[in-house]
């Protein structure tokens, strides 16, 4: 019975094996079935980019403070399987659910990569943020839709081309990117991904905001100055937690803001980075640059 | 007699004097340059970022730090005195960790985080911490005695301080949020809190020079406190309700800063002399002045105002008080 299982074994794997494809990722090569039906995701970002492919996850992980999917993702009557928070997978769950892929990133899971490609084929982006457009792509060829990833990137880019007419019209302003945490404010510089997104679009960014990198911290009110733009899009972490920049908008010190200051929705600027948080954030650019357009301030 | 004996007159003046030097050579000095700039132009046209960093960040933290030295020094004075203990502090009765459980609680309840919804918070959870002591100790032994008063509140801020650490393991964002307040540090001050925080200090401290009287008398015996007309349970409820009003405000605002209450009234001591009043105003004023004094320092010492005064607090208060135990310990 026991040899029986163990002579088992090898069939199954190689039967698999004759089936699948190997991708190239970040932690190496890994062999994936030709059209993966039973996908688990590790984080909002690829959860975006599978649902942007047209795959519903069988599991995901969920951000630790927001507690469920982002809204914007449009996620049906059967949601996927929560693994708990994106810092600690539930591993036991995933092998109980049986996947036939598992995507990642390096950046949040490396260290569980040698356990989790043993449950399963394992892709593995290197990082998150600027990189989303290379790492749809990557997990685009792991799913075995690179066409459908391909005709999404297009869309963006005709996006942002009418964005880029309007901000031409506006006279090239400075577009300022804010996070207001509890405890500071983020400032978003061109690596991060909503940084990315302006960047793709040619738009120019305040000079305090314009250096590489991926985020500057901002702690005191006396800094304030570095958020100023000429249109600040200012997004809110968990504002029922509390908020630093609403504490800062009842001092003088906003005083000294001069810019006009837009809200924009945390979970598709921020939270999920992805083509459909592209694809929401840049239509809400849009929508805020041909506000600013025809009613100058 | 003079109310301050001229050898001793130094030890304010010292204090002064740290605090103006660590000041204009500190970070805040381009910013006072800036605003006296701007005040000897005039001060009417929009006042500069310098400015405002000086009207809205410095000046409420320096009249933070005096209120909260003053209350927690005369807090820590009227302790040792009712407890007739040199090393009692308020945070032996549990109140530390009462206010750290009552923020902790507002912050994990779907009510908003703000700054005057945490002093309340804090307030209530310090007041509720002092009630179960006073309240668990009478139940249990069926009288007030000080030491069981010290011992269990000690015990219980044991029990409420895991409690605090239970609910931060679980909630990760809680203990970003509340880091700093529980180190106790007056980087998080906000301008709004000074009129509660004066509304209960400044009235406290002066019910508290007027109680002085009969604490006096109760130091010379219950029984003797008795004979001459003072309740002795009276005056314990009544002290132990002014430490409370005065560390629970304090700690709200601030978190817990150590040692300010224990250094305090013997330095108060050394300055003004041993009767009561004499040590309660020696307090409050020293305790003012060295919480200004410490909060400067660490300024200037990391001026990312990463660290906690109660660390310039230490490095002032441990020399003081070995030279204090051994001029004691010599002279016996």
């Amino acid at each position: 019975m026991l040899a029986g299982l163990w002579l088992g074994q090898p069939a199954w794997a190689g039967d698999e094996e004759a089936a699948c494809r190997p991708v190239h990722h970040a932690m190496g090569e890994s062999c994936v079935p030709a059209s993966p039906r039973r996908v688990v995701v590790l984080d909002t970002g690829e959860l975006d980019m599978a649902l942007a492919l047209g795959v519903m996850p069988i599991a995901t992980t969920t951000p630790y403070q927001v507690g469920g999917f982002p809204d914007y993702l449009a996620i049906g009557d059967t949601p996927p399987h929560s693994l708990g928070v994106i810092q600690e997978p539930d591993v036991e769950r995933i092998l109980r659910l049986a996947p036939d892929l598992i995507l990642g990133s390096r950046q949040r899971h490396g260290r569980l990569y040698p356990l989790l490609s043993r449950l399963a084929p394992t892709v593995f982006s290197a990082s998150l943020g600027a990189d989303w457009e290379a790492n749809f792509r990557l997990f685009a060829r792991a799913l075995g839709k690179e066409g459908e990833a391909e005709r999404f990137l297009a869309g963006l880019d005709a996006r942002c081309r009418r964005i880029a007419r309007f901000a031409e019209r506006l006279g090239d302003p400075a577009i300022s990117l804010v996070r207001s945490m509890q405890t500071h404010v983020r400032l978003y510089l061109p690596d991060s991904f909503a940084g990315s997104l302006l960047a793709r679009c040619g738009l120019a960014r305040p000079a305090p905001q314009s250096a590489a990198g991926v985020v500057r911290q901002l702690t005191n009110p006396r800094q304030i100055q570095a958020l100023d733009g000429d249109i600040i899009l200012l997004s809110e972490y968990a504002p029922e937690q509390g908020s630093l920049i609403r504490r800062w908008q009842d001092t003088p010190f906003w005083s000294l803001i001069e810019g006009q200051v837009y809200e924009v929705a945390d979970d598709y600027w921020m939270l999920g980075i992805g083509p459909l948080a592209a694809e929401r954030a840049l239509d809400a650019l849009e929508r805020i640059l041909r506000e600013a357009h025809d009613e100058p301030h | 007699m003079s109310l301050i004996d001229r050898r001793r007159a130094w030890l304010p003046w010292l204090l002064l004097g740290l605090f103006a030097l660590a000041t204009l050579t500190g970070p805040q000095r381009p910013e006072l340059a800036a605003w006296w700039r701007w005040v000897w132009a005039g001060g009417d046209a929009r006042a500069p970022l310098e400015a405002l960093v000086l009207t809205e960040l410095y000046l409420p933290r320096w009249q933070v730090a005096l209120l909260i030295g003053a209350a927690l020094g005369s807090a820590g004075c009227l302790l040792q005195r009712l407890t007739a203990n040199p090393l009692a502090s308020p945070g032996l009765l549990g109140l530390n960790q009462g206010a750290a459980l009552g923020l902790v609680c507002l912050l994990v309840s779907p009510w908003p985080f703000t700054p005057m919804g945490a002093w309340l918070a804090a307030v209530v959870g310090a007041a509720v911490a002092m009630l179960l002591v006073f309240g668990i100790v009478r139940l249990a032994t069926g009288g007030l005695a000080i030491d069981g008063l010290l011992l269990f509140g000690a015990l219980f801020g044991t029990l409420l301080g895991a409690l605090v650490t239970l609910v931060l393991l679980i909630d990760q964002h809680a203990l970003d949020v509340i880091r700093f307040w529980l180190a106790g540090s007056l980087a998080q001050v906000v301008p709004s809190q000074i009129g509660p925080l004066a509304l209960v200090v400044i009235p406290t401290l002066a019910v508290a020079l007027l109680v002085s009287r009969p604490l006096e008398i109760l130091e010379t015996g219950r029984d003797t406190a008795a004979s001459l007309g003072v309740d002795p349970r009276l005056v314990l409820l009544g002290v132990a309700a002014l430490v409370l009003l005065l560390t629970a405000a304090a700690v709200a605002v601030s978190g817990p800063i150590l040692f300010a209450g224990l250094v305090v009234p013997h330095m108060a001591r050394f300055w003004l002399g041993d009767r009561l009043w004499r040590q309660l105003l020696g307090s409050m004023l020293l305790g003012a002045l060295l919480l200004l004094t410490a909060d400067a320092l660490i300024l200037r010492l990391d001026d990312q105002d990463r660290l906690p005064p109660s660390l310039a607090l230490s490095l002032m208060g441990v020399p003081w008080f070995l030279w204090l135990v051994r001029r004691r310990y010599l002279a016996c």
